[in-house]
């Protein structure tokens, strides 16, 4: 009996060793599994700081009492913000039929900065909800996004060749961050977009374009190709799934083109073998909200911030900016 | 004979082993991809690489600790319940319906409750006792109320002290089939805590590398993260079946 109660008092010595070393100057980090789940324990007190994506964000200023955003996680990266979701497309799709392309892009770009989807919220968030997946769950809800939060989710098409830099960067960013987690991009990667203005398309039509594109915020910046379900001339059925699934249909590559995290494109395809990067369409939706009167972040130092999917975007970039502001920080349970 | 024992007991293992890497080759060839099947020899590499990887022993101390601790309050509560059920009808009576309830309550649904009302590292230990305490309970009132009854009448005619009892008939009736039954538990108890951990994303533990494997794309690391489970499960099921026979041979 008694080496049993001193077998069990060891075992949660280790184990409490194991959890236990604080550390007062590090920023602590919770995670969380998506926004809701994030909200709601800022909802019932559990957590203070939270960051979010629009637009989530938005919604958690009205939701929680006492939320006020802190910060813009954007201007706290600096460097004109970065890539955040990006439009890549198959090889051998570019090279047939870089018209197809090239009308893409150009509808991308009348759509500038989300500024008819913020004249057209409703008929773009039905569209978009109308195109995903079966099984999935609705993200969006127009009567929760206006035009602010479209403006927060910093939609904007960079042609891929003027994105280089930043994206080479950020992934280097991420890879100091966890190793893991990052990859080098091959200079094949990033696709000629003035060279696929230029060309023309293969004489048969095609039967049927996949375009595939995660739910949330990368998925407004093509709602005004979807709602007015452009063709240019072929098939295309576009397609919106549940975030955790665009990775897989880009790897099992069911995708003729689609959209999807920076890292994940890098990741999967970044030797630009059977795709390529044409677009990065969207620039950062974090924002750090808070009930506590927090100014600077450097006053972060000891607090706990909820952040959701660990490896994820939100989490490594929030990784990169307390590296640059020179705060430790540590995850916790 | 000895030597038969052990080669049927080592063959057929290996060769089962063998059959499952093969297949697992074909697969992997005839997909060809390393996201969605890695190949053998790159598991096997990245499976080497977590063992010199400090994240990685921190990862499993906290997994193994947890899933220890889980396990040894399972199988306390569920031999004391067991042995309070054998004795009292009215503890029967009551543990019976309590332990149909926790058995049937949906697994991966607790998981997301318990997270919001305790945190991500209590979470999964929960979690794995709600499965396995009612599963060890089963086996232990099976186990004692299977004892012969005509050695218990006998050792009370002859008014057999209850000490000696426990020590002499009781205990030793029942361990074998109980270390057997912890053996199995323990390795039930860890894939609940691993399936567990993903879901809660607790911090330093397997099922937070698997889910941090998933997102990242490194599939060879989700690979080699499974066999390190079921590896451990094997092991420890493995050791309950060998101290079987051994305690047999000195009683």
């Amino acid at each position: 009996m008694k080496r049993i109660g001193l077998f069990l008092i060891s075992l949660l010595l280790c184990f409490s060793l194991i959890g236990c070393k604080s550390d007062k100057d590090s920023v602590k980090i919770k995670y969380y599994a998506d926004a809701s789940e994030l909200t709601a324990a800022m909802i019932s007190g559990k957590i203070g700081i939270g960051l979010l994506p629009e637009p989530a964000m938005t919604r958690s200023l009205s939701a929680v009492e006492g939320n006020k955003l802190l910060f813009d996680l954007q201007e706290l990266y600096g460097e004109n913000s970065y890539p955040q979701a990006v439009m890549v497309a198959k090889t051998s799709l570019i090279e047939g039929y870089p018209k197809i392309i090239a009308d893409l892009i150009a509808a991308l770009e009348e759509g500038e900065s989300g500024q008819w989807l913020k004249n057209n919220i409703s008929d773009g968030i039905d569209a978009i909800n109308g195109h995903l997946q079966e099984g999935a769950v609705p993200s969006l809800n127009k009567n929760l996004i206006t035009a602010a939060v479209v403006d927060n989710c910093n939609i904007k098409t960079v042609y891929a060749l003027d994105a280089k830099e930043t994206v080479n960067g950020y992934m280097s960013g991420i890879a100091a961050i966890d190793s893991g987690a990052g990859a080098a991009a091959s200079d094949g990667f990033f696709a000629d977009i003035a060279a696929i203005k230029g060309g023309t398309n293969k004489d048969d039509a095609i039967q049927s374009l996949k375009v595939f594109m995660p739910d949330g915020a990368p998925a407004l910046a093509m709602a005004k190709v979807i709602y007015q379900n452009m063709q240019f001339g072929h098939t295309i059925t576009y397609t919106v799934v549940s975030p955790a699934n665009i990775g897989p249909t880009v790897a099992r590559k069911n995708a003729d083109i689609a959209i999807l995290p920076i890292n994940a494109a890098v990741k999967l395809v970044g030797s630009g073998a059977d795709y390529k990067l044409l677009t990065v369409n969207t620039h950062g939706n974090l924002f750090i909200t808070g009930t506590e009167e927090i100014t600077d972040l450097l006053q972060l130092k000891g607090k706990t911030v909820g952040v959701i999917g660990q490896g994820l975007v939100p989490d490594l970039t929030f990784k990169i900016v307390l590296e640059k502001n020179g705060l430790k920080y540590k995850a916790v349970n | 004979m000895k030597y038969k024992n052990i080669l049927i007991n080592l063959i057929y293992p290996l060769a089962v082993t063998a059959a499952i890497l093969l297949l697992w080759a074909i697969a992997a060839k005839a997909i060809g991809s390393e996201f969605i099947m890695p190949s053998v020899l790159s598991t096997i590499k990245r499976l080497f690489a977590l063992f010199g990887s400090g994240r990685f022993w921190r990862a499993f101390l906290g997994t193994f600790l947890k899933s220890l601790l889980s396990f040894v309050f399972s199988f306390i509560f569920a031999l004391v319940f067991a042995v309070a059920a054998n004795i009292s009808l009215h503890a029967k009576k009551i543990l019976s319906p309590v332990m149909a309830i926790v058995r049937a309550l949906p697994t991966m649904a607790i998981i997301l409750l318990l997270v919001i009302w305790t945190n991500a590292l209590i979470a999964p230990m929960v979690v794995a006792v709600i499965v396995v305490l009612p599963t060890l309970y089963t086996q232990f009132y099976s186990e004692i109320s299977g004892i012969d009854r005509r050695l218990i009448d006998m050792s009370r005619v002859y008014r057999v002290p209850k000490k000696r009892m426990l020590l002499k008939l009781y205990i030793p009736s029942v361990l074998p089939a109980v270390v057997l039954a912890a053996g199995a538990a323990f390795s039930l108890n860890l894939k609940l805590m691993v399936a567990a951990e993903v879901l809660a994303q607790t911090v330093n533990s397997i099922g937070g590398m698997m889910q941090t494997a998933k997102v990242y794309f490194e599939t060879a690391e989700l690979m080699a993260l499974t066999i390190v489970t079921v590896i451990t499960g094997v092991a420890f099921e493995a050791l309950s079946k060998l101290y079987v026979p051994k305690w047999r041979k000195s009683s």
